[in-house]
């Protein structure tokens, strides 16, 4: 049985670990092969900072509050091993900032130790009147997915650097299961007006004292159109940009001084700390990720689509919930073919 | 009277501190730094610089609350400002993590720190051996960085400072109308006080930047503090003894209680071990003395014993042996007039 995988970056990846490790016992025939036209580091995984944090307001999607839940479990288990650290797995604790109250997010419960701030903490903050500080994880993409690669050539899991421009393409190779991770380029497979890049852009310095994440938020401005402050291993990533429709990935000197100006305010000392690189990025934006089977009828056999794209800025905050639920859709085709093949009864 | 003349012996975090109080608080005296150690080699440049205050047995628990929110305080302001990363100055949140439920559950400092609270059932099961703990946000002094920064301050009014060994106050006399004496365990012998004794710590200094929160078990014996550059693994507490040489047995146990307490620490790097003595006492020595000679006096300020919480109160201890000089230059005001009469 072949599965290919488009995509590589934390989708893409972790859906086919999770595939790999759940089913290749069972089907010791299963060869698995990963397509993408970008490998780490040029993936948009490897560009966000790495924090674990959901959007403010699941708008009512249990489902994907659930699959957040999954994630974080899954990678608090991990904190202890001795993997962690290649893994870029870390706990991070940090702030959220506001300038109104607002109520409690999905995942209060889900992070460690969440709270309001004290005035004092507030005092920290001069325009924010409300905010909260929970712990969370940060799983820097830049090491996530070396990690994840290393995980998957172990297992026999096969690379190719290659652009695919259809399912066809893949599935008529002899491909039995497509599993498309493509993120933001999904609709260049199959058109999909609901998704649309929402455009990033962060600045990356040296400002080793930094210690926590510092999240604002503009409730007007919509979400990441206000700054923020992560602080990863090597560098903090400052960012604050989120442009709905924008392809463009070039760096925009404008949003750079909006980045640099918003953050210098809310840590002056951030005025002192070295620049050493700029990047932007799409994220992969849609009213909620598509995770769902398709079945592909052209052409002489139908071709199975796991589709597991469009978690906007919450992709490595959900993606180990999805990839168990790609997994499970893997199973239930699994089941399919099975009652397909099974030989017919004798008497 | 000329301008008075202060000296200030010691140049760790008590004695810049000092220094800088007095030439800020009386702009007309000229002070001088003297000390036989600058950093990076006082005590303070092995410490970790966390601002969680030590008990002193011996000090009525206001004031030592009172010490410890000037400090917070003041240093707070720094960490918002521009200048916090050249100062040093940094906020860091973490756990106080205990074995078995302490007597004392609320410590007198719990309403000083940010955010002070029990950690939850989820944040223990991190740690398993422990049962109990507390999650707070406080502030962190790194030195060297802090240390630099205070003689930046201190040479930009004016005071200057001398590498000096003092073996004797008195040496002092002709010199200096007033002599603070911030020489933490050095007052040992330069003052002969037997009640001042180390209490021998050994870190490790260790490259593990993915550690962002402090670890500390309520028992004062491990703890993980995370700095600018490196991240202090402690420790040892080992009364009345000298040796400022690093023990390797001590560096083997230090680390593995430390990974035990958080196992990612197994992939630390450059690991540097220091050692420092921690001027103990019952409680800190802040006072007046006259030392006198037949005819001749010598005013002297104390301001030492601070053991491990030296960084914790420093600045409101320094206000205080301030205001103690402002006694002594009023002092030597009444005398230099009385004499004219």
């Amino acid at each position: 049985m072949r599965v290919a995988i488009i995509g590589a970056g934390v989708i893409g990846l972790s859906t086919a670990l999770c595939i790999h490790e759940q089913y290749h016992s069972l089907v010791p025939s299963l060869e698995m092969e990963v397509y993408a036209d970008r490998y780490t580091p040029h993936t948009t995984s490897d560009g966000a900072a790495g924090l674990w944090q959901p959007y403010l307001s699941d708008q009512g999607n249990l489902q994907e509050t659930l699959w957040n839940k999954e994630t974080f479990d899954h990678l608090l288990g991990h904190l202890s091993s001795a993997a962690a650290s290649e893994m870029g797995l870390f706990l991070l604790s940090g702030y959220n900032l506001f300038t109104q109250p607002v109520p409690d997010p999905s995942w209060k419960n889900i992070v460690l130790g969440f709270r309001n701030l004290t005035p004092k903490e507030l005092e920290l903050f001069p325009g924010y009147s409300y905010g909260w500080f929970n712990t969370a994880l940060m799983l820097e993409g830049r090491s996530y997915l070396p990690w994840l690669t290393n995980r998957l050539t172990q297992r026999g899991v096969k690379f190719f650097h290659k652009k695919v421009e259809s399912f066809q393409e893949v599935s008529g190779d002899g491909v039995d299961v497509v599993i498309n991770c493509t993120g933001v380029r999904a609709g260049q497979l199959q058109p999909d007006p609901e998704l649309q890049p929402g455009r990033g852009q962060v600045i990356k310095v040296l400002a080793p004292w930094v210690k926590h994440f510092i999240i604002t938020h503009d409730i007007q401005a919509g979400i990441y159109n206000s700054p923020y402050v992560i602080p990863g291993r090597e560098f903090t990533v400052l960012g604050g940009i989120y442009q709905h429709g924008n392809w463009n990935e070039e760096n925009s000197a404008q949003d750079h001084r909006t980045i640099w100006e918003s953050c210098c305010r809310l840590l002056p000392a951030l005025q002192k700390a070295k620049i050493v690189g700029e990047w932007s990025g799409l994220r992969p934006a849609r009213p909620r990720a598509r995770l769902e089977r398709e079945t592909l009828r052209h052409g002489s056999s139908p071709a199975e689509v796991i589709h597991n794209y469009g978690h906007g800025g919450y992709g490595i905050t959900i993606h180990w919930g999805c990839a168990m639920a790609a997994a499970r859709l893997f199973g239930s085709i699994l089941q399919e073919k099975k009652l397909a093949n099974l030989p017919q009864p004798r008497f | 009277m000329a301008a008075p003349k202060v000296a200030v012996v010691g140049a760790g975090v008590i004695g810049l501190s000092t220094a800088l109080c007095i030439a800020e608080t009386f702009p007309s005296c000229s002070v001088t730094v003297l000390s036989d150690q600058f950093s990076p080699n006082t005590t303070s440049d092995v410490a970790a610089g966390m601002l969680i205050p030590h008990t002193y047995p011996g000090t009525p628990i206001h004031v030592q609350k009172q010490w410890f929110k000037e400090t917070f305080t003041h240093l707070f302001a720094i960490s918002n400002s521009a200048v916090a990363s050249e100062a040093g100055i940094h906020l860091v949140s973490g756990w106080q993590v205990f074995k078995s439920t302490p007597k004392e559950e609320l410590p007198f400092w719990s309403d000083v720190v940010l955010g002070f609270r029990p950690m939850s059932e989820a944040e223990l099961q991190k740690f398993p051996k422990h049962r109990f703990g507390q999650a707070f946000t406080t502030l962190k002094c790194d030195c060297p960085p802090y240390l630099l920064w205070l003689e930046k301050r201190l040479k930009a009014i004016g005071v200057q400072m001398h590498t000096r060994k003092v073996a004797d106050l008195w040496e002092l006399h002709g010199e200096y109308n007033v002599v603070v004496n911030c020489t933490g365990i050095g007052a040992h012998q330069l003052v002969g006080d037997e009640k001042l004794f180390p209490i021998r710590g050994q870190v490790l200094k260790v490259h593990a930047p993915w550690v962002k929160n402090f670890i500390r078990d309520g028992d004062g014996l491990t703890y993980i503090y995370p700095g600018i550059h490196r991240v202090t693994l402690g420790g040892t507490r080992e009364k009345e003894r000298w040796s400022l040489s690093p023990d390797p047995g001590t560096t083997k146990d230090i680390f593995d209680r430390c990974c035990s307490l958080e196992p990612s620490l197994r992939e630390a790097q450059e690991i540097q071990v220091k050692v420092g003595l921690r001027p103990s006492r019952q409680c800190v020595r802040l006072q007046r003395e006259v030392l006198s000679q037949g005819e001749v006096k010598l005013l002297v300020v104390h301001n030492y014993g601070h053991g491990a919480g030296g960084f914790s109160v420093h600045r409101g201890t320094a206000k205080e042996a301030a205001r103690l000089v402002g006694e002594c230059i009023a002092a030597l005001k009444n005398s230099s007039l009385r004499a004219k009469l």
